[in-house]
Parts: C-alpha cells; sequence; structure tokens
C-alpha cells in the first residue's frame, strides 16, 4: 500500500475537525442528557407533590363525608326514628346548616318498599321508588360501606354525588338506608385553581369509568387512556399534546381520580433547547473550520514561500540570501535564517577551499616554474661569453637575441597559458641557444602544424623535455655527429600530443620504470625537468594528461606529453 | 469474532439462570399492626426457598403507596403472583384490573375485597378469618365466663348493677373493615341468640392498635363512671387482642389497679380476638379474659399451598385437595381462656 503524504493543511483539518467534532458531540449530549434528566426529575418530582396535593384535598373531604355519616349513624343508634321523627328533623337540619355542601338529608326504610322515614326540611324525595335506584340497591347489597354515587341529573355548573349507607337504629333492631345530596362544586371549584397548565384538568370516574366529574370536557381518547393506565402515573398523549396523568384510587370511595397535568412543555423546552444547542453547535463548527483553514493556511504560506525561495536560489549567486521579510512565523523565520547561515558557510568554505587551491596551484606552480629557469641562463652567459672572448660577434648576437626571446617567452608577462605557437618558438630558441653552443653535433627540426596555432597551453612544458633529451639522449655530442631533435605536436584522439624525438642510444627498459616511479613520487627530487613538467600538467590539466616515454635502444627515444583537448584553452579568431 | 459473541452469548446464559426464580411478592398495609406483622414474619419464612424470590412492601397505611408499590411490582419486576394485604378494601377493583392485563394472579388476604370486585375472576383468591364466627365465639367466652360463676347473668358477679343487662363498650377496628364489622356485629349477635341482653355504652374505633385504643379507652372510661366513680362498664369487646391490650395498659394506670387481683374481677372482663403471644400471656397473667385464634399460621399456610398450586411448583400431595376453583377461604381458630392455657 503506496503512502500518501499529505500536506499539513490536510492533516491539520483532517485531525482537528473530528476531535471538535467528537468533543462537542460528547459535551452537547452530556448537556443535553443532564439537562433533560434533571428537567424530568423536577417536572416529575413537581407534578408528583402536586397529584399528591390534590388527591389528599379529595380524600381529606371525603374523609369528613364519612365522618358525617359515622355521626349520624351514632345518633340515630339509639333512637326509633319511626318515633321520633321531628328530632331526627331537626337533627339533620342542624347537619345542613353547618355544612354547607350538604344539599339534603334522608333516611329510608331498609326493608319492604323502602319508603321515606325522615329527612332535612328541604327535602323533595325521589321521583320513582327508592327501591329501583342505584343508591338504595348499593346501599343494600354493602351493608358495611359507605357508598357514593353520581347524581344522575346533573347541569354542566353543578355537580355532586349520594352518600348512602345503611344503618341500624333503635338499638339495632331496625335498619334504614341514609342517603345525603352532596354539592361537589365549591370544593370541585376550589380545587381546579390548581394550576395543571394548558388543558391540565381533573376527571373523577366511577369503577366502571363512568364519568362522575371532570373540570374540562373529555374527550373520547381520555377515557381509552384512563383505561388502558388503570393505576398510576404516566406520559399520555391526547390529540397530540402530552400531559402527564395520575390516576388512584380515592380512599373509601370507590371512584378514581384521574388529574392530567399538562407535560408538553417538558417536550417544547426540550425540543427548544435541542434547537439552540444543535444550532450552536453547528455555527459552532463553521466558526471552528473556517478558522481552522485559515490557521493552516497561515502555517503553511510561508512554508511554501519558503520553499519558493529555497529553490530560487544559487549558492554563491549574488542575492543568495532569503528575504526574511515576508509574514512567516516564528518556526519559518527561524528556519529562513539557518538557512542563511547555511549558505554563508558553505559559501565561505567553498571559497576556502577554492583559495587554497588556487593557493596551493599558484604555490606549486611558482616552486616548479623557479625550478627551471636559473640552470640555463648561467650556461648560456657563460657561452656567450665565450663566444665574445673568441671574437665570434654573430654568434654572440644570436644567441643574445635567442636568449633573450627565449626570457620574454619564459615570462610571457606573467601569463602562465600561451598561445602554443610561442611554447614551441620558446623550445626552438632553447635549441638555436643550445646548437651554437654545440655546434654542428644536433640538428632540430619542428614539425607542428599550424591549425593547432589555435590552441594555449601552459608554458614551459616542452623546453625541459628537450634540454632532458640533449643531455641524457644525445650525451655523448661531442662524439656523435648526427644527433638530431625533433619536436612535433598533434591531435592524438582525445589529446593534443606534444613528442620530443631523439635519435640517441635509448633508454634501458629498468630506468624508464625508474623514471615512471621517480615522475609520480613526490619525495624523490631528481629528474627535476621531467618531473617538473609532469607535475605541472597534471596540476593544469588533471589526471588524464601524461607523459610517456617511447624507446628503442640504440635507436632513439621520444618522449609524448598528451594534453586532454577538452581542457585547452582556444582562440578560435587564430 | 467468536469472542464478540462470547462476550453477549455469557449475559445471556446468566440471565436464563435467574429466571428460573419464581417472583412472589406481598404487599402489607401498615407494620404496626401487631397481627400483621408477625403473619409477614411468618409469610416470609414459609417462602424461603432457593427457587423463590421473595419480597414484601409495607404501605404504611396509604393506598396510595400500595397502588405505586404494586404497579412498580408489575410493571418493572415481572412477578409470578402478588399477595395483598390491601390498606383500602374498595381500591381492589382497579388492581384486580391492572394484575389482570399482565396476568398476574393475586391472593388477598386479612383484608377482604368486596365480593363484586373478586367474584368471577379466575386468579383472584382471598384467604381470611371468619370474622363472623369470631365474633359469636368471643359471646361464647363471656358465656362460659358467666357460665362458671353463676347461673344467669343477674347472678354473676359480672353484672355490676344487678339489672340483667351487660353494659358494654365496643372497641372496634376499622370502619368498613369486614373483619371489624363481622366481629362487631356478631359478638353481639351471639350474645342475643345466648340471651343475654346488653346496651351499648359506647362504641369507638381504634385502628387496631393498642396506643389508639389506650388513648380512645380512656374517654370511654372516664365518660362511664357512676356517682361513686366505679366503672359502669361491665364487659369489654374488642375487635383484636392489641386493642385489648391498651384498654389494659390503661387500666393498669388508674390508682385502683392492683396487680394481685384478676382485671376483670376488679374492672370487667376484656375480650379480643388473635391470640397473639402478648395476648395469650396477657391471659395467663389474668389481665385479658380470653381471645380466639385468629390463626394467622393456618392463613399463610393455606396462602402458600394456594400459591404452590396455582404456579405449579413445589408439589406436594397435600396440594391435591386444593381446587382452584375455590376462591375464598375462611380460616376458623380456637378459643382461648385461662383454663385453655392451663389444660
Amino acid at each position: 500500500m503506496k503512502k500518501h503524504i499529505f500536506s499539513i493543511k490536510t492533516q491539520l483539518i483532517a485531525t482537528f475537525v473530528p476531535i471538535f467534532l467528537i468533543l462537542f458531540l460528547a459535551i452537547s449530549s452530556t448537556a443535553i442528557a443532564l439537562y433533560y434528566s434533571n428537567l424530568i426529575k423536577y417536572m416529575d418530582s413537581q407534578i408528583q407533590g402536586q397529584s399528591f396535593q390534590i388527591l389528599n384535598n379529595y380524600e381529606s373531604y371525603f374523609d369528613s363525608v364519612i365522618m358525617t355519616s359515622n355521626a349520624i349513624e351514632k345518633k340515630i343508634d339509639n333512637i326509633d326514628v319511626n318515633i321520633e321523627k321531628v328530632r331526627v328533623n331537626e337533627y339533620f337540619d342542624d347537619l345542613k346548616s353547618s355544612r354547607q355542601e350538604i344539599l339534603s338529608l334522608a333516611l329510608y326504610d331498609a326493608s319492604n318498599d323502602g319508603k321515606l322515614l325522615v329527612s332535612s326540611s328541604n327535602y323533595e324525595g325521589e321521583k320513582e321508588g327508592s327501591i329501583y335506584l342505584n343508591w338504595y340497591k348499593s346501599a343494600l347489597e354493602n351493608p358495611l360501606l359507605n357508598n357514593f354515587s353520581a347524581i344522575e341529573e346533573l347541569d354542566n355548573t353543578q355537580h355532586g354525588f349520594i352518600l348512602s349507607k345503611k344503618m341500624k337504629y333503635s338499638t339495632l333492631e331496625k335498619e334504614a338506608i341514609l342517603k345525603i345530596n352532596y354539592d361537589f362544586t365549591k370544593i370541585l371549584n376550589s380545587m381546579s385553581l390548581t394550576d395543571l397548565g394548558k388543558g391540565g384538568h381533573i376527571t373523577i370516574y366511577d369503577n366502571d369509568y363512568n364519568l362522575i366529574y371532570s373540570s374540562n370536557s373529555v374527550s373520547e381518547n381520555e377515557i381509552t387512556v384512563v383505561k388502558e393506565t388503570i393505576l398510576g402515573s404516566k406520559i399520555v398523549y391526547i390529540d397530540n399534546i402530552s400531559f402527564s396523568l395520575f390516576l388512584s384510587t380515592i380512599s373509601k370511595t370507590r371512584w378514581k381520580l384521574a388529574i392530567f397535568i399538562n407535560y408538553q412543555n417538558i417536550s417544547n423546552l426540550m425540543r427548544q433547547y435541542f434547537f439552540i444547542v444543535l444550532s450552536v453547535g453547528i455555527v459552532l463548527a463553521i466558526v471552528y473550520i473556517i478558522a481552522l483553514y485559515f490557521m493552516a493556511s497561515k502555517i503553511t504560506k510561508p512554508l511554501k514561500v519558503l520553499k519558493e525561495e529555497m529553490s530560487k536560489i544559487e549558492i554563491l549567486a549574488d542575492n543568495k540570501d532569503i528575504k526574511s521579510n515576508f509574514n512567516s512565523n516564528l518556526e519559518v523565520k527561524e528556519l529562513s535564517e539557518s538557512f542563511n547561515q547555511m549558505q554563508d558557510r558553505i559559501e565561505f568554505l567553498t571559497k576556502q577551499i577554492i583559495k587554497e587551491e588556487e593557493e596551493k596551484n599558484k604555490s606549486e606552480l611558482k616552486a616548479l616554474q623557479n625550478q627551471i629557469n636559473p640552470h640555463f641562463l648561467y650556461n648560456t652567459l657563460d657561452s656567450i661569453l665565450y663566444l665574445i672572448e673568441r671574437n665570434e660577434n654573430q654568434k654572440a648576437e644570436q644567441m643574445i637575441i635567442s636568449l633573450s626571446k627565449f626570457f620574454r617567452i619564459s615570462i610571457s608577462k606573467g601569463q602562465n597559458i600561451i598561445p602554443l605557437e610561442k611554447e614551441v618558438e620558446h623550445a626552438s630558441y632553447y635549441l638555436a641557444i643550445q646548437k651554437i653552443r654545440y655546434g654542428t653535433t644536433f640538428d632540430y627540426e619542428v614539425k607542428v602544424d599550424k591549425d593547432l596555432y589555435k590552441y594555449s597551453v601552459i608554458k614551459l612544458i616542452l623546453q625541459p623535455i628537450v634540454e632532458n633529451s640533449l643531455l641524457h639522449g644525445l650525451q655523448e655530442i661531442n662524439g656523435k655527429n648526427d644527433g638530431k631533435i625533433i619536436i612535433e605536436a598533434k591531435i592524438d584522439g582525445e589529446f593534443l600530443r606534444f613528442d620530443i624525438i631523439d635519435n640517441g642510444y635509448g633508454i634501458l627498459p629498468e630506468k624508464v620504470e625508474e623514471i615512471y616511479k621517480n615522475l609520480k613520487d613526490d619525495s624523490i627530487k631528481s629528474s627535476v625537468g621531467l618531473k617538473n613538467v609532469y607535475q605541472r600538467i597534471k596540476i593544469y590539466y588533471g589526471e588524464k594528461a601524461e607523459l610517456k616515454i617511447f624507446t628503442e635502444l640504440d635507436k632513439g627515444t621520444d618522449i609524448a606529453l598528451f594534453l586532454p583537448l577538452e581542457r585547452l584553452n582556444t582562440d578560435e579568431k587564430i | 469474532m467468536k469472542k464478540f459473541s462470547l462476550f453477549f452469548l455469557i449475559p445471556l446464559l446468566l440471565s436464563s439462570c435467574s429466571t428460573n426464580k419464581v417472583r412472589i411478592s406481598s404487599f402489607i398495609y401498615a407494620d404496626d399492626d401487631i397481627f400483621i406483622e408477625e403473619m409477614s414474619k411468618n409469610l416470609l419464612s414459609s417462602f424461603h426457598y432457593g427457587d423463590i424470590d421473595y419480597h414484601s412492601y409495607n404501605a404504611t397505611r396509604s393506598q396510595l403507596n400500595q397502588n405505586n408499590q404494586i404497579i412498580k411490582e408489575i410493571e418493572d419486576n415481572n412477578p409470578d403472583i402478588l399477595l395483598v394485604n390491601l390498606v383500602d378494601r374498595l381500591a381492589s377493583k382497579s388492581i384486580v384490573e391492572k394484575a389482570k392485563k399482565h396476568d398476574v394472579p393475586i391472593i388477598f388476604f386479612n383484608r377482604e375485597p368486596l365480593s363484586e370486585d373478586i367474584t368471577g375472576e379466575n386468579n383472584i383468591f382471598y384467604v381470611g378469618t371468619d370474622g363472623s364466627y369470631e365474633g359469636k365465639a368471643q359471646a361464647q367466652i363471656f358465656d362460659s365466663l358467666v357460665k362458671s360463676n353463676a347461673n344467669s347473668y343477674l347472678a354473676s358477679k359480672y353484672d355490676k348493677n344487678k339489672d340483667g343487662v351487660i353494659q358494654l363498650a365496643l372497641v372496634k377496628g376499622e370502619q368498613g373493615h369486614q373483619d371489624s364489622e363481622q366481629r362487631s356485629n356478631n359478638c353481639l349477635l351471639g350474645l342475643k341468640e345466648l340471651n343475654y341482653d346488653y346496651e351499648i355504652l359506647q362504641s369507638t374505633f381504634c385502628d387496631w392498635t393498642s396506643e389508639t385504643s389506650f388513648t380512645e379507652f380512656e374517654k370511654i372510661y372516664l365518660n362511664n363512671l357512676d356517682e361513686n366513680g366505679t366503672s359502669k362498664i361491665e364487659l369489654v369487646l374488642s375487635n383484636n387482642d392489641a386493642m385489648a391490650l391498651g384498654v389494659i395498659d390503661y387500666l393498669k394506670t388508674l390508682p385502683i389497679y392492683n396487680k394481685d387481683i384478676a382485671i376483670e374481677d376488679q374492672f370487667f372482663p376484656i375480650i379480643g380476638v388473635d391470640a397473639t403471644n402478648v395476648a395469650l400471656k396477657s391471659i395467663k397473667n389474668n389481665e385479658l379474659s380470653g381471645t380466639v385464634q385468629n390463626d394467622y399460621k393456618v392463613q399463610v399456610e393455606l396462602i402458600y399451598k394456594l400459591a404452590c398450586k396455582i404456579l405449579n411448583i413445589h408439589y406436594d400431595s397435600s396440594l391435591e385437595d386444593i381446587s382452584l376453583n375455590k376462591k375464598i377461604y375462611y380460616t376458623k381458630g380456637t378459643i382461648i381462656t385461662k383454663d385453655y392455657l392451663t389444660k
């Protein structure tokens, strides 16, 4: 799998955007969850508290109703109601006036035809026979209980119920059914004052889910929901609004209380909160990504510029320093300063090397050149003197002229590289001088093509070799009369080749080996002339430059110089 | 992948192990009722088995609490059967409805739901005591007391004012409680059937507890003194022992109380119901005159057997005698007097 290298910008964004998203998700979901659970807890405890309170109110109310019934039961325990009608009637009237919610009280016979025995004064009686009525029947069926029944005819503003109980009177000899009509309205209205939220309401059902009372209109939905829940607390939906439903039995009655408290607020609150968090999150994310993008750009731009500046640089060029005044960060600034310093150092070192090389070369060259000159001068001057003493003034004059030209070229106004023609002339003048000295003992010839005159070579390379050939090649000059030296120059492959040929006795192979060995060896100082030339052509023309010795005993020797053409200066005008 | 699936398998296996236990939950109406407290302890030890997960809840006399406990149990814990001791007898219908919806059988005990709320329901049962029998037994206790002393009430030491009528005070348990009503009605009925005449001086409801009867009886006592300052009361009939003992506790605070004389001789006979351990001690000490055993042990055993039959666990040959067609079970207890104890 090829490893793909991403830019810093991409890496930054790819790292920090996910981190931000994860962080944000973690924080926001924790916040939402915490908020939600706390909100729910708070709401639920509030709702519970409210519901308990309401239930308690109802139960207290019914408790007091039952207490009234018990009081009546106790009272009539010893009274024969049939006989003491007036007394009971007065008692009932007292009760009615002392308790506002009592509408009427009555006692009916529990046996026979259930006729009315006695009642409070305002009592209007029942339309049909009591024994057919619910309150009568349930009182008979459950003799131990206070029975609560709904009042069947209700108008919308008045709510009430009937309490009925079977009780014994006249010291337990006889039985009657007590019936008390209660007005529920005041209690209910006061209870409705508690704030149950929009659409919140209280409903009372009997055990068979018949509606006894509701503070609001009751939808079909509600009855289904109530039947489904049976008991307890639950969140329900009626007409798409959520309510907290609290369903409980009311003690000692057989009725159930349903309290609906608007719960929609919570969902609304939660939705609101959620949207706020979400929007804030999105805005934050956008801001963050933009900021990150700019940050990343800000970091990478200086690097880009740096990169470009670096690639423009040529070391040792004049405007080599990186401009550090572009908008960059600390690291890039330091980087470009370091780069500049490095450049300076490289330049310095390079210059040093070059200088040293030059120095080395110069000194070597100088040293080498110095080795050549004095020797010949002394000898020639002596020869001139000798000629003058012998009155061979013409020859003296020639010798002086040749010598002067020789030295002129030797110096060549201080130049190290001279035209090939001049170098050849240099060697020729030397030979001319030597010929005058040694007479007809040798002859010389220069074979150089004019085509080669365009080349320039380092000076003083031919003469030392010629000198060497004269001295060693034509040793016994006095004895031999047909000594010949030929100077040749030609192109040989990649090289400019000089040959200095003599027809002397040749060199023994062992001697050739020795000469080669000495050439290459720095510590040995013999064969100064050849060695000097060899070292100089090597310094100047590199390793490819060569000096080779071709020899045949008794036939002659050819010392050849090979100078690589590529290193030669040329002057195309010539 | 293997490791991954193992990770899920183990808890599954473990959870299936725990569901082999049968979950039985009981809901008592209060724990300061001595009788119920003892019955509850007995239930706990009866259902103490390795394959039964038994839980008990106390409603602290609030039906609302009990409703919440029952709902929570049904919805969260998946019980196999509920044992319910109602706070408000009239609240049974909704509970039966809820249990029916989740298919959980109920055995009500000690506080009887209205018959119309439980008849016709297949999975609803009641185990309790026969209040009418107990009431009549109380009358019998008094009768034997009288008969062991004289030929007639008038001739007995118990008729203080010699009018041939029993001036009695009635200490009742609770308005609307079936046992309360039945015992009250039937002890009086029993007296009548045994040809006694009685006059109810006062009756009061004391919540089945000694503390309440202590304070209430003080009022009754002080309200029924004759010119000499002696109590007119000739008999106290209490719906249970706890309240009877409360009466005794009050009498002990009176300056005329003499611990060497039996209460029934210095004051009047006091007869209770339940035969709790404290009551038996009191009888031995000549304080309480008699009681009727409300044999909670028998009831607990009955509940246990019924539960086993319904849930099909702990098979025993005695379970063959129980038919699930019978929904209502009443136990009858023995009469306990000093004679009975000294036998």
